[in-house]
Protein backbone atom coordinates (compact mmCIF):
# COMPACT_ATOMS: atom_id res chain seq x y z
CA UNK A 1 0.00 0.00 0.00
CA UNK A 2 2.04 2.99 -1.25
CA UNK A 3 -0.52 5.74 -0.71
CA UNK A 4 -3.69 5.97 1.31
CA UNK A 5 -6.75 8.13 1.34
CA UNK A 6 -7.97 9.65 4.58
CA UNK A 7 -10.64 6.95 4.80
CA UNK A 8 -8.10 4.16 4.35
CA UNK A 9 -5.65 5.67 6.86
CA UNK A 10 -8.40 6.07 9.46
CA UNK A 11 -9.52 2.47 8.91
CA UNK A 12 -5.99 1.06 9.21
CA UNK A 13 -5.34 3.02 12.40
CA UNK A 14 -8.80 2.38 13.84
CA UNK A 15 -9.58 6.01 14.60
CA UNK A 16 -12.18 8.50 13.37
CA UNK A 17 -11.09 10.60 10.38
CA UNK A 18 -11.43 13.86 12.29
CA UNK A 19 -8.53 12.87 14.56
CA UNK A 20 -6.23 12.55 11.56
CA UNK A 21 -7.51 15.81 10.07
CA UNK A 22 -6.76 17.53 13.38
CA UNK A 23 -3.16 16.25 13.31
CA UNK A 24 -2.78 17.60 9.76
CA UNK A 25 -4.31 20.97 10.63
CA UNK A 26 -1.97 21.27 13.60
CA UNK A 27 1.01 20.57 11.29
CA UNK A 28 1.95 17.46 13.23
CA UNK A 29 1.61 15.32 10.10
CA UNK A 30 1.93 16.78 6.62
CA UNK A 31 0.49 14.69 3.80
CA UNK A 32 3.37 13.65 1.60
CA UNK A 33 1.40 12.50 -1.39
CA UNK A 34 -1.24 15.22 -1.64
CA UNK A 35 -2.45 17.88 0.77
CA UNK A 36 -5.98 19.28 0.85
CA UNK A 37 -6.32 22.34 -1.34
CA UNK A 38 -9.63 23.94 -0.52
CA UNK A 39 -13.18 22.69 -0.31
CA UNK A 40 -13.86 19.29 -1.83
CA UNK A 41 -10.20 18.31 -2.19
CA UNK A 42 -8.77 15.38 -0.33
CA UNK A 43 -5.54 14.46 1.36
CA UNK A 44 -3.48 11.43 0.39
CA UNK A 45 -0.90 9.90 2.68
CA UNK A 46 2.31 7.91 2.40
CA UNK A 47 3.29 4.95 4.58
CA UNK A 48 5.61 7.28 6.44
CA UNK A 49 2.60 9.51 7.15
CA UNK A 50 0.77 6.48 8.48
CA UNK A 51 3.65 5.81 10.85
CA UNK A 52 3.69 9.47 11.90
CA UNK A 53 -0.04 9.30 12.66
CA UNK A 54 0.49 6.13 14.68
CA UNK A 55 3.28 7.74 16.73
CA UNK A 56 1.30 10.93 17.32
CA UNK A 57 -1.84 8.99 18.29
CA UNK A 58 0.13 6.84 20.72
CA UNK A 59 1.57 9.97 22.30
CA UNK A 60 -1.90 11.50 22.59
CA UNK A 61 -3.11 8.32 24.32
CA UNK A 62 -0.44 9.04 26.92
CA UNK A 63 -1.81 12.59 27.20
CA UNK A 64 1.36 14.07 25.71
CA UNK A 65 0.92 17.42 23.93
CA UNK A 66 0.87 17.87 20.17
CA UNK A 67 3.93 20.11 20.37
CA UNK A 68 5.87 17.13 21.70
CA UNK A 69 4.61 14.87 18.89
CA UNK A 70 5.71 17.55 16.42
CA UNK A 71 9.14 17.64 18.05
CA UNK A 72 9.54 13.85 17.95
CA UNK A 73 8.52 13.65 14.30
CA UNK A 74 10.92 16.48 13.46
CA UNK A 75 13.80 14.53 14.98
CA UNK A 76 12.70 11.37 13.14
CA UNK A 77 12.80 13.14 9.79
CA UNK A 78 16.34 14.29 10.42
CA UNK A 79 17.19 10.78 11.67
CA UNK A 80 15.81 9.16 8.53
CA UNK A 81 17.59 11.47 6.10
CA UNK A 82 20.91 10.99 7.91
CA UNK A 83 20.60 7.18 8.01
CA UNK A 84 19.70 7.20 4.31
CA UNK A 85 22.98 8.91 3.54
CA UNK A 86 24.68 5.72 4.67
CA UNK A 87 22.00 3.13 3.90
CA UNK A 88 20.36 4.19 0.66
CA UNK A 89 17.21 2.08 0.97
CA UNK A 90 16.45 3.01 4.57
CA UNK A 91 12.86 4.18 4.86
CA UNK A 92 10.48 4.70 7.75
CA UNK A 93 8.66 2.78 9.04
CA UNK A 94 9.68 -0.46 7.28
CA UNK A 95 13.42 -0.28 7.97
CA UNK A 96 12.78 -0.07 11.71
CA UNK A 97 11.63 -3.68 11.48
CA UNK A 98 15.05 -5.04 10.51
CA UNK A 99 15.42 -8.26 12.45
CA UNK A 100 18.75 -7.34 13.99
CA UNK A 101 18.33 -3.59 13.99
CA UNK A 102 18.37 -1.61 17.22
CA UNK A 103 15.03 -0.76 18.78
CA UNK A 104 14.17 2.93 18.83
CA UNK A 105 12.24 4.31 21.78
CA UNK A 106 11.33 7.68 23.14
CA UNK A 107 11.24 8.29 26.87
CA UNK A 108 9.73 11.31 28.57
CA UNK A 109 10.82 11.87 32.15
CA UNK A 110 8.60 13.85 34.50
CA UNK A 111 6.45 14.83 31.54
CA UNK A 112 8.98 17.44 30.53
CA UNK A 113 12.23 15.97 29.29
CA UNK A 114 12.47 14.02 26.04
CA UNK A 115 15.06 11.32 25.34
CA UNK A 116 15.64 8.98 22.43
CA UNK A 117 16.89 5.50 23.31
CA UNK A 118 18.55 2.95 21.02
CA UNK A 119 18.59 -0.64 22.24
CA UNK A 120 21.01 -2.88 20.38
CA UNK A 121 20.86 -6.65 20.55
CA UNK A 122 23.91 -7.00 22.77
CA UNK A 123 25.16 -3.56 23.65
CA UNK A 124 23.78 -1.47 26.46
CA UNK A 125 21.23 1.16 25.50
CA UNK A 126 22.42 4.45 24.09
CA UNK A 127 20.45 7.41 25.40
CA UNK A 128 20.28 10.77 23.63
CA UNK A 129 18.71 13.87 25.00
CA UNK A 130 17.12 15.52 26.49
CA UNK A 131 14.94 18.24 25.22
CA UNK A 132 12.98 20.16 27.80
CA UNK A 133 9.50 19.97 26.35
CA UNK A 134 7.71 22.01 28.97
CA UNK A 135 5.92 24.75 27.10
CA UNK A 136 7.63 28.08 27.50
CA UNK A 137 6.68 31.58 26.45
CA UNK A 138 5.49 31.57 22.86
CA UNK A 139 4.46 27.93 23.01
CA UNK A 140 7.86 26.61 22.06
CA UNK A 141 9.91 23.97 23.69
CA UNK A 142 13.46 24.61 24.69
CA UNK A 143 16.45 22.34 24.62
CA UNK A 144 19.62 22.08 26.52
CA UNK A 145 22.75 23.14 24.74
CA UNK A 146 23.61 21.33 21.53
CA UNK A 147 26.66 19.82 23.14
CA UNK A 148 24.51 18.01 25.71
CA UNK A 149 22.21 16.31 23.21
CA UNK A 150 24.69 13.57 22.40
CA UNK A 151 24.80 10.14 23.96
CA UNK A 152 24.63 10.59 27.71
CA UNK A 153 27.36 8.98 29.79
CA UNK A 154 25.90 5.88 31.51
CA UNK A 155 26.27 7.45 34.94
CA UNK A 156 24.19 10.49 33.92
CA UNK A 157 21.59 8.28 32.27
CA UNK A 158 21.34 6.13 35.35
CA UNK A 159 20.95 9.13 37.64
CA UNK A 160 18.40 10.93 35.48
CA UNK A 161 16.28 7.82 34.95
CA UNK A 162 16.58 6.66 38.56
CA UNK A 163 15.49 9.98 40.03
CA UNK A 164 12.56 10.61 37.65
CA UNK A 165 9.14 10.79 39.27
CA UNK A 166 7.38 9.60 36.12
CA UNK A 167 8.58 7.86 33.00
CA UNK A 168 6.59 7.51 29.77
CA UNK A 169 8.09 5.16 27.21
CA UNK A 170 6.96 4.75 23.61
CA UNK A 171 8.48 2.02 21.46
CA UNK A 172 8.71 3.37 17.91
CA UNK A 173 10.02 0.07 16.53
CA UNK A 174 7.00 -1.75 17.92
CA UNK A 175 4.65 0.82 16.43
CA UNK A 176 6.30 0.13 13.06
CA UNK A 177 5.82 -3.62 13.52
CA UNK A 178 2.20 -3.21 14.54
CA UNK A 179 1.57 -1.16 11.41
CA UNK A 180 2.99 -3.96 9.31
CA UNK A 181 0.56 -6.37 10.93
CA UNK A 182 -2.34 -4.00 10.33
CA UNK A 183 -1.45 -3.81 6.63
CA UNK A 184 -1.78 -7.56 6.20
CA UNK B 1 12.15 25.19 -4.39
CA UNK B 2 14.95 27.52 -3.27
CA UNK B 3 14.26 29.37 -0.05
CA UNK B 4 14.83 33.05 0.48
CA UNK B 5 17.99 33.80 2.37
CA UNK B 6 16.05 35.16 5.33
CA UNK B 7 13.45 32.37 5.43
CA UNK B 8 12.84 30.90 8.87
CA UNK B 9 13.73 27.24 9.28
CA UNK B 10 10.78 25.01 9.89
CA UNK B 11 10.12 22.16 12.27
CA UNK B 12 7.78 19.86 10.45
CA UNK B 13 6.16 22.73 8.62
CA UNK B 14 5.79 25.04 11.58
CA UNK B 15 7.84 28.16 11.84
CA UNK B 16 10.30 27.78 14.63
CA UNK B 17 13.31 29.65 15.83
CA UNK B 18 16.55 28.70 14.16
CA UNK B 19 18.14 27.44 17.34
CA UNK B 20 15.44 24.93 18.17
CA UNK B 21 15.17 23.62 14.60
CA UNK B 22 18.93 23.17 14.51
CA UNK B 23 18.85 21.26 17.79
CA UNK B 24 16.23 18.82 16.54
CA UNK B 25 18.20 18.32 13.36
CA UNK B 26 21.39 17.77 15.34
CA UNK B 27 19.69 15.26 17.63
CA UNK B 28 18.29 13.34 14.65
CA UNK B 29 21.74 13.12 13.08
CA UNK B 30 23.39 11.94 16.28
CA UNK B 31 20.74 9.32 16.68
CA UNK B 32 21.20 8.18 13.08
CA UNK B 33 24.95 7.76 13.44
CA UNK B 34 24.57 5.58 16.50
CA UNK B 35 21.72 3.62 14.89
CA UNK B 36 23.88 2.80 11.86
CA UNK B 37 26.79 1.84 14.11
CA UNK B 38 24.62 -0.54 16.17
CA UNK B 39 23.04 -1.98 13.03
CA UNK B 40 26.41 -2.67 11.41
CA UNK B 41 27.69 -4.16 14.65
CA UNK B 42 24.71 -6.52 14.82
CA UNK B 43 25.06 -7.49 11.17
CA UNK B 44 28.74 -8.30 11.51
CA UNK B 45 28.34 -10.43 14.63
CA UNK B 46 27.61 -14.13 14.07
CA UNK B 47 23.98 -15.14 14.07
CA UNK B 48 23.17 -16.95 17.31
CA UNK B 49 22.38 -20.57 16.63
CA UNK B 50 19.55 -22.20 18.49
CA UNK B 51 20.29 -25.90 18.82
CA UNK B 52 17.39 -28.33 18.91
CA UNK B 53 16.79 -29.93 22.26
CA UNK B 54 18.10 -33.46 22.46
CA UNK B 55 15.51 -35.58 24.27
CA UNK B 56 18.15 -38.26 25.00
CA UNK B 57 20.11 -35.96 27.28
Amino acid sequence: MSSLTLTQAARVLGVPQHRLIHLCEQNVVMPEVRDARGRGSSRTFSRRNLFEFAVALEMRRSALPLSLARTVLGVLRSFESEVRRQIADFVLPDSLMAARGPRVLIVILNGTRLYFVLQGAAAASAVFGGIDVSVVKGGRSVARSKAKLGALPPIDTKREFATARTRTEINLSQIARDLKNLDQ
Amino acid sequence: MPQAANAQPTVHGVEADAGFAALLDHLGRLLAKEYVRLLREAESSPTPTILPLDPKR
